[in-house]
């Protein structure tokens, strides 16, 4: 009988050894890849609302090179926004946004750097500078 | 005189037979918890592998597109396998003449991931027309020599690369941008009859580099589709939808039993953010 408890105790440990770990390690990678996903599609949706947003005002006062942040917008305590156009060249400008998902003390989890090139022309006959995205206007930062 | 009961041999024989039993069921207990464990592990280890794939294909290939200059980034070459322009970041263009290019590798520095090294990586260089001609469109260009030291407009400090342009003799920008790109190809392969997910460098015509293994055979599927989701060729693409079909590392064995190597899938349908 004791050979028989000692067993099972051990069977257990190994349950609870093994199995524990394991189940954490993947639930932890699971939530990791979700927020990942979270982050990115946060970023995406940002700059298909800044493209159509506020920036071409301030755009053709700068000289290439130059760049201009924009306040930064928190969508809750834990993820964070921010905005920044830079011109590139005498036509193209860049508008980057970069979003970051923090835990409760702080840290960074997961972020996601975008940006999105992007064009002003005057059309025949209008006073307001239209805005276009470029071929090719999505870049992601390697950073 | 006190009498002694003892055990006669037919009970310590009956109690021996019963323990023997009693420990065989709790051994074989103990190794199918154990087994139960290790594979459950190794069914992790290609959860996570088919994790890292997806991971790496989504980076790499997001953002693919299509213009009517360079055409498509990617091309699916046979099964399991494609050809793609691996981006290594933005470089700005502070200056061109004629089949000299001037970066300034300060700008843009967050964007980038290496320079461009000649012989190896290409360069798409963006062409915003005027006035005259709207072009909107990326010119292909290879890199015949460079990084070397240059000096862009303003006395900055730059880097000087020599191109060879592709099929156009028209006017560049004085000041625009290049994403640079090494040819590069996924492509699943075996390896001593081991299914495995590896990549080459076109241009520099290296050997296949193991990514990530081992896969199943056809476990790695590429399909091009189209907005309303049907498969298509590359140009027409706006979207790929990747198959992954993954192996546990080995069988396991504790005990009597065994586990054999199981199989765990991902499918998954990424949007390409550069096409039209």
């Amino acid at each position: 009988m004791i050979v028989v408890a000692l067993s099972l105790l051990a069977g257990l440990a190994l349950v609870v050894g093994i199995g524990a770990p394991a189940a954490s390690a993947e639930l932890r990678a699971g939530r990791m890849a979700f927020t990942e996903l979270v982050v990115r599609q946060a970023a995406e949706g940002e700059l298909a609302r800044w493209f159509e947003g506020d920036w071409a005002a301030a755009a053709p006062a700068m000289l290439p090179g130059e760049g201009q942040s924009f306040p930064s917008d928190s969508v809750d305590a834990r993820t964070v926004v921010e905005r920044r156009l830079v011109r590139v060249s005498p036509t193209l400008w860049m508008l980057q946004v970069r979003v970051v998902e923090r835990d409760l003390t702080a840290r960074d989890l997961a972020a996601s750097y975008q940006a999105l090139l992007v064009g002003l022309r005057r059309e025949a006959g209008d006073s307001v500078l239209t805005r276009y995205r470029i071929a090719r206007p999505w870049v992601q930062a390697h950073q | 005189m006190t009498m002694r009961r003892g055990v006669t041999l037919i009970e310590l024989l009956v109690a021996v037979v019963v323990a023997m039993v009693l420990l065989t069921m709790a051994i074989r207990v103990q190794a199918t918890v154990e087994r139960t464990g290790r594979s459950r592990l190794e069914r992790l280890g290609a959860t996570a592998s088919l994790r890292a794939a997806a991971k790496l294909v989504r980076w790499e290939w997001a953002g693919f597109g299509f213009d009517s200059m360079a055409g498509a980034d990617f091309a699916v070459t046979g099964a399991g396998r494609v050809s793609y322009r691996g981006q290594s970041g933005l470089l700005a263009v502070c200056h061109v003449s004629g089949d000299t290019l001037f970066v300034d590798p300060a700008r843009l520095a967050a964007w980038r991931h290496r320079l461009p090294i000649a012989g190896r990586d290409s360069l798409l260089v963006y062409l915003p027309g005027d006035s005259a001609i709207g072009i909107d469109a990326w010119l292909p260009a290879s890199v015949v020599s460079g990084p070397d030291p240059g000096v862009c407009p303003g006395g900055i400090a730059g880097i000087r690369y020599r191109v060879a342009w592709t099929a156009y003799a028209g006017p560049v920008a004085e000041q625009t941008v290049a994403r640079s790109y090494e040819p590069l190809e996924l492509r699943a392969y075996n390896s001593a009859g081991s299914w495995q997910l590896g990549q080459v460098g076109l241009a520099s015509g290296g050997v296949v580099q193991p990514a990530l293994g081992p896969l199943a055979a056809g476990g790695f599927e590429i399909l091009p589709v189209n907005g309303a989701g049907v498969v298509t060729g590359a140009t027409g693409a706006t979207g790929l939808e990747i198959r992954l079909r993954m192996l546990t590392g080995r069988e396991t064995a504790v005990g009597p039993g065994r586990v054999p190597r199981m199989e765990d899938s991902l499918g998954f349908r990424m949007r390409l953010e550069n096409v039209p």
